[in-house]
This record gives C-alpha cells, structure tokens and sequence, in this order.
C-alpha cells in the first residue's frame, strides 16, 4: 500500500525511487499519515525558527508598558506580557532558540554517547568496566537536578545550557551503543573483517557504527523533545537562560504570575512547548517502526 | 615443502572449575599446493583449529603449541605483523555466509574495502575480483555490486565471500564449514567452485567440514578429528574407501549414502576426558587395554592412526 503522496512526489523526481534503502526508507514514512503530518509541521517550524527575524511582528525585547497583559487582538495575534512585549515575536524568536539548544544538545550527546559506547563494547575487560561505571554514575542522578547543579556552578547562558544538558543526556546513549556493539561484535562479519587485516578503527567506522546507529537515531529523535521539555523546566525554576532571551520555559515561568487575570501568557507558550515535543515523538516511534525489522509498522491507524 | 606446520596445538577454555579441552595435541603439517581437509562431527574441535591459525580465538582461551606458518611462528608475532598475514597471506571464509556480509553496506563498497586497506588501487583491484566473480559463476557481477547482501541467495553470498577471500591470492586459504546450511543444489555448486578454486588458482587451502562428499571431491589428504584428537590422517581416498580407525568407520557408514548407521552414544565429556582412548565407550571393537591407555598417534600404513586395535591385531 503506497498513499497518494507519496506517488506524487515520487513523479515529480522529490523522492528517490523504490528499490534503493533510502527510498525505501521514505515510501514508509510516506505510508504513515502521522509521520507525514508531523514531518510537515517539523519542517513548517524549523522554516519559522529559521526565518523567525522576518516573521515576528515586534522586536520580542521591545518593552511597552502601556500595552501590557493584553489578550490576543488585531494588534498582536496573540497578546502581549507584563512587560507589554508581543508573544508572537517572542515564541517566534523562541522556537529558534530551543530548536537549535535541542539539536545541539542532541547530536554532542550522540557524539560522545557513541564514542563511548564503541570503546566501551569494543574493547571490553577494564576498559568496559571503567567506562560503564562512569555511566551508571551519571544515569544514577535525576536528570533535570544534575543539571540545575551544573547550571549553577557554570551560570546561565546557552551554551552553558547545552554543555549541562549533554552531561545529563550522554550516559543514555552511550549505554545504548554498548549493548549494540556488544551484541555486533560477535558477527561474522565483524569476525572476516578481522581475518582480512582491518583495524579497530576501521571495523568500528565501517562495520558496527552504520549496523548499530538505528536504534540510536530512534532514541535522539524523541530525546529531541526531551531535551525542549528540559530547556523549559530549567527555565521555568529561573536557571536556563538570561531574562532577555526568548525562552519558551522562561515565558511559561514568567506567565504563571498573571494566570488568573492573563492565562494566554501561559496557554501560548505551553502549546508551543507540547507541540514540538509531539511531533519528536511521533516522528521517533515512526522511525522505530520502520526501522525495527519485527514490528511491521505502517498501519497502526 | 611445508606451508604450515602445526605442532602439539592445544586449546582449553575455562569452565567453572575445570576447563574445556577443546582441541589436545593436535600436530599435522599442510604441504604447499595441497588441500587438506579436517573431518569431525560438531564439537570435535575442527574450527577452534582453523580459528587459531589466525589467532582469532576469544580471550579467555588457553593456547599451547606451536603454529609455524612459511617459517613463521604465528603465536609470537606483534598484532601490527599479524593483520599483514590475515587477509593478505592467510584468508578465512567464514561459517556463515549470510551473516559474513554486512547488511548496512553494498556489496561492492564491501568488495572495495578489502583493498582499500591494503593500500592498492581501488579500481583496478575491483577490475581484478569482477574478474574473480566472473570465474566463479558469478553472473553480471557488475550489477550485483550495487546491491545489498540480502538480495543475493546464499550461494551467490558464499562466491561473492569466495572472491573477496581469493582476491588477494593469499598463500593459505582456510575454508570453514562451506556448505554448512546450503540445500543440496547450492551444496553442488560449492563442491564446484571449490573445485574449481583448487584447480585454477592452485591455492594451498584447508577445508574444514562435516561433509564427506565435499571432503572426498577436493581434498588430497584428510585429518579426522574426534573429542579434540586427530584419530586418523590419511590420503583423502584411503580415508573414505579403507578407514582404519573404528570412528572413521562409523563416520562413513553413517553417511545416508552408506546406510545411514548412527554411531551409538555421545561424544565424551569434554570437561573430564575419560581414561584410555577417548572414543572406546562408543567403539564396537573395544579391547581392555583400550579402556586403560590413552593409544599414542602412529604411523600405519602410510597414514597416521590412534588406536591400539590397528597394532594389537
């Protein structure tokens, strides 16, 4: 079953043709409705992160006190602050700014997560051990209260935040990569890779890291929407990011004062922040789907 | 001359509190140019051979003996100098041939590694194995290299795997289990490409097997193994047409095509190895003596033999 979608895109040259993986690849996310939805609303929101300077009506740290605590009206979609700033300029302004923190996030913890599970699997003996001691070290602290511990020491700012965030986030990664490369180290072709002269390097480059990155992938995907969550939670308890950056959680924070008189200030924000996360999860467990040869995904509803 | 010299070669694995011993004393030499063939049922110690000529064993694995490969001592090379010997001198094709190929990367980026890493050019070494693949039956190798490995049927796995082992005209060519879990069709066409490889390219190999038929087609001189021993080493026709060894005889005869007569009993434990000559629980001609000496090998007939029946009678 391939949907109408799909069989446009592909005449028109956009996807690649069936037969190859990556093809294959897309005619299934192309066969599931809700990864196409949430695809388009990704794209639709990484375009508005990207161009969000043109987008937004206002300078989001425009400061006009006669205006404040507005509702939503002709003047500004969406309302204003207590500070009279438009929320639109300011979700606008930032989406791009927990996108790129999350990305950023995401792929430093992939990173590090992967290099460490590799030597970790790989090698074995001390070396495995040490290094899976290290993780259960960071995967035995809360999340959100490392990183409000590191956030204090280091001050806030966001690249602070996303040095903090990835200390929390690569212990999980790496732990999943362990496994992975246990599990492929003992292939056989792993094993003629060795018998044919490769090195480590090579054979972790070329032979474990392309078989064993799927579930890895799957992981940062709906990590992505972890992370947004995080982002927020820091800055809704006042210590992710400096009072003038556009920060969703900071937004939601500074809201909860006017509730009662000005729930908007709240509401928005809040959408914005569940909106992302559940497009990242429903893109990550189309991905798991597809991906996990088991399950055959694509008609769940 | 000897290729590869083999003496004394034992392996045990740790096990609780004794240990394995999964191959004791095994000594053969291969001459250069010629197959020699391993012969055993499952667990009689034939791939733990072939995985320590290339030092491919896991860590935990005991290894006593001497391997000299062309006047090399293969246990006291540093692994930089082992990796110029695997692949490049001596090659292993692998047990399994659908898992021997990654199924992230097309056939032929996986063709083109092999050379990459040994520094030729890249296009003329692939100009050199389509050749291969070619000889080998392969056909329109070409459009198989952009293909992934699940595309492919077992047999064309196992020739693609055969051309990637051979495309470096190594000096000693070790085969493990090659039709292990091919039907019979794909069986014939390994018994042909194997064939095939022994007479065009005139490859030393060392064929580890359990099938008889594939053994008696190419092999010239057969070892038998049981509970980790060679028993029996011999021409490969002396070996299948007049076996002296009672085990070698039950092997035979439980082929389908000789009347498909189990061997009774079980191989013994390889924890605790019984007294005297480990096959004389199972052996139909079993004397006292063979209950409490362990037979030494010996020379017989030309061949080499374990068991005291061969003397006493």
């Amino acid at each position: 079953m391939d949907n109408v979608f799909a069989d446009r895109f592909r005449r028109e040259g956009f996807l690649p043709q069936l037969g190859e993986y990556g093809g294959e690849f897309a005619k299934r996310v192309f066969q599931r409705k809700d990864m196409l939805f949430a695809l388009a609303a990704l794209v639709l929101f990484a375009g508005v992160a990207l161009f969000a300077p043109l987008l937004s009506p206002y300078d989001p740290n425009a400061i006009d006190l006669k205006n404040k605590n507005l509702g939503p009206s002709e003047g500004h979609l969406l309302g204003t602050d207590y500070l009279g700033r438009d929320l639109l300029s300011r979700i606008l302004i930032g989406a791009r700014i927990s996108l790129s923190i999350a990305f950023g996030v995401v792929l430093i913890s992939l990173l590090v997560g992967i290099a460490a599970g590799c030597a970790a699997g790989y090698y074995g003996g001390l070396v495995d051990e040490c290094i899976s001691r290290v993780i259960d070290i960071f995967l035995s602290f809360p999340g959100v209260i490392f990183a409000l511990t590191i956030m204090g020491v280091l001050g806030s700012g966001i690249f602070n935040l996303m040095l903090a965030l990835s200390v929390v986030q690569w212990a999980r990664y790496a732990r999943l990569m362990r496994g992975q490369v246990l599990s492929l180290k003992k292939q056989e072709f792993v094993l003629s890779a060795v018998t044919s002269g490769a090195g480590d390097f090579h054979i972790i480059r070329r032979h474990i890291v392309p078989n064993a990155i799927a579930p890895l992938l799957v992981l940062a995907t709906i990590d992505l929407g972890h992370v947004i969550l995080s982002i927020a939670t820091l800055s809704f308890l006042g210590i992710g990011l400096p009072a003038d950056v556009p920060e969703w959680g900071a937004m939601l924070s500074a809201g909860k004062e006017f509730m009662r008189t000005a729930p908007h200030q709240t509401i928005f924000p809040g959408l914005a922040i569940t909106f992302v996360v559940v497009i990242f999860s429903i893109l990550g467990d189309g991905i798991r789907d597809i991906l996990d040869p088991h399950h055959e995904g694509g008609e769940m509803y | 001359m000897n290729l590869l010299e083999i003496r004394e070669l034992s392996v045990e694995f740790p096990a609780g509190e004794g240990s394995v011993k999964a191959v004791s004393r095994v000594s053969f030499d291969i001459r250069e140019g010629e197959t020699f063939g391993i012969i055993g049922e499952s667990g009689s110690g034939k791939s733990v051979v072939g995985l320590a000529l290339l030092r491919l064993l896991p860590a935990n694995a005991r290894v006593s003996g001497n391997i000299c490969f062309a006047g090399k001592e293969l246990f006291f090379l540093k692994p930089s100098e082992l990796r110029k010997i695997r692949g490049k001198r001596i090659s292993l094709m692998p047990q399994n041939p659908a898992g021997a190929l990654n199924p992230a990367l097309k056939n032929g980026l996986q063709i083109g590694e092999v050379f990459e890493r040994r520094g030729i050019e890249k296009k003329e070494g692939m100009k050199k194995a389509l050749g291969l693949m070619k000889k080998l039956f392969l056909q329109d190798p070409e459009k198989l290299c952009g293909l992934y490995p699940n595309q492919l049927s077992g047999g064309m796995r196992q020739r693609l795997i055969a051309a990637m082992s051979l495309s470096f005209e190594p000096e000693l060519l070790i085969a493990d289990e090659p039709t292990k879990g091919l039907d019979p069709e794909a069986r014939a066409g390994a018994v042909e490409l194997f064939t095939k490889i022994k007479n065009e390219y005139g490859k030393t190999m060392l064929l580890i097997t359990h099938d008889l038929d594939l053994a008696h087609e190419v092999c010239d001189r057969i070892a038998v193994m049981y509970a980790g021993e060679i028993v029996e080493l011999d021409e490969a026709s002396k070996i299948l047409h007049s076996p002296g060894h009672p085990y070698t005889k039950g092997l035979i005869r439980a082929h389908p095509r000789n009347g498909l007569v189990p061997l009774s009993g079980q191989s013994p434990s390889r924890i605790k190895l019984p007294e005297g000559c480990f096959f004389h629980e199972r052996c139909r001609h079993a004397a006292v003596e063979c209950s409490r000496r362990h037979p030494e090998i010996q020379n017989h007939k030309g061949g080499r033999i374990r068991c005291h029946l061969q003397f006493l009678q």
